[in-house]
């Protein structure tokens, strides 16, 4: 657990202050915009009429058109991938177990660019790999200094 | 034990697929005026969520040629509400102007009223 949570920091706090700025800015962007639009929280738009934590109904059926094993549990898929949008999303934002949900970001954007939006060319690419990149940064730093993950490592792992 | 993980991962299926949002069939009837246009020949809706596309006309047929059309939409979904805009021969109405917004009345059939280009 102390892996998980623990984050790397870097020689000043600056540069964690960098680098928490497109954390949180796509943390904020999945869990109130993309994630929020087809998982239910409680933000959701009204008129999406989505219960809580209940996947857009059109979501499964886009899953299963990517074939396989997403056609095999299409519900499952969409679930996890609409679930780490918008939970995910949440928990980056405020940098805690932020590796666990870097993870589950960065399995979703895999998908999306290489499943949803390859044929579609680079630039239909471009939001789920902007994502990518940003989750594989936390999934490799952890929350940095500017996150709640720090502040735990900080009281019960004894590490600054 | 062996069977308990299967019962647990068929379990586990069965949950997620409790969790997919409801879908509701909604009916809505769409009648069209279009002024000061002759010779026309494609009217449609184009929209989000099946069965509308943002790419392929949805067809109304003509009431009264080159004046009013009507068509009637059956989707299944689980919004309370659709967005579209109407074409004419292909062109879309409302240009750089947002789209058009139905919400779905609580009865059977939604009734739906338009002026092609006009809001």
């Amino acid at each position: 657990m102390k892996r998980l949570i623990k984050p790397i920091c870097l020689p000043f706090w600056w540069q964690d202050f960098l680098l928490a700025i497109p954390r949180m800015l796509c943390g904020f962007w999945l869990a109130f915009e993309f994630g929020a639009a087809k998982f239910g929280m409680p933000w959701s738009p009204v008129d999406k009429n989505l219960g809580l934590f209940e996947v857009s109904f059109w979501f499964p059926n886009d899953v299963a058109e990517y074939g396989g094993i997403f056609a095999m549990f299409p519900a499952f898929f969409a679930w996890m991938g609409a679930f780490s949008e918008a939970v995910g999303g949440l928990f980056i934002l405020i940098g805690f177990q932020t590796r666990i949900f870097s993870f589950l970001i960065v399995c979703t954007m895999m998908v999306a660019v290489l499943l949803q939006q390859f044929h579609n060319g680079l630039w239909s690419m471009l939001a789920a790999l902007g994502f990518l990149w940003v989750s594989l940064h936390n999934l490799i730093l952890g929350s940095g200094r500017f996150g709640i993950d720090y502040l735990i490592s900080k009281k019960y792992f004894n590490e600054k | 034990m062996k069977n308990k993980y299967y019962l647990l991962t068929v379990l586990l299926f069965v949950g997620f697929n409790a969790c997919v949002q409801k879908t509701y069939k909604r009916v809505v009837v769409v009648e069209l005026l279009v002024k000061g246009k002759k010779d026309i020949q494609t009217v449609g809706i184009r929209g989000s969520g099946k069965p509308l596309s943002w790419d392929t006309d949805f067809p109304l047929t003509p009431v009264v040629k080159d004046s009013l059309y009507r068509t009637t939409i059956t989707a299944f979904t689980g919004y309370k509400f659709a967005e579209f805009k109407f074409t004419v021969n292909g062109e879309f109405e409302l240009n750089n102007k947002p789209d058009r917004r139905v919400e779905f009345s609580k009865g059977d059939t939604t009734f739906f009223k338009a002026i092609f280009n006009e809001k």
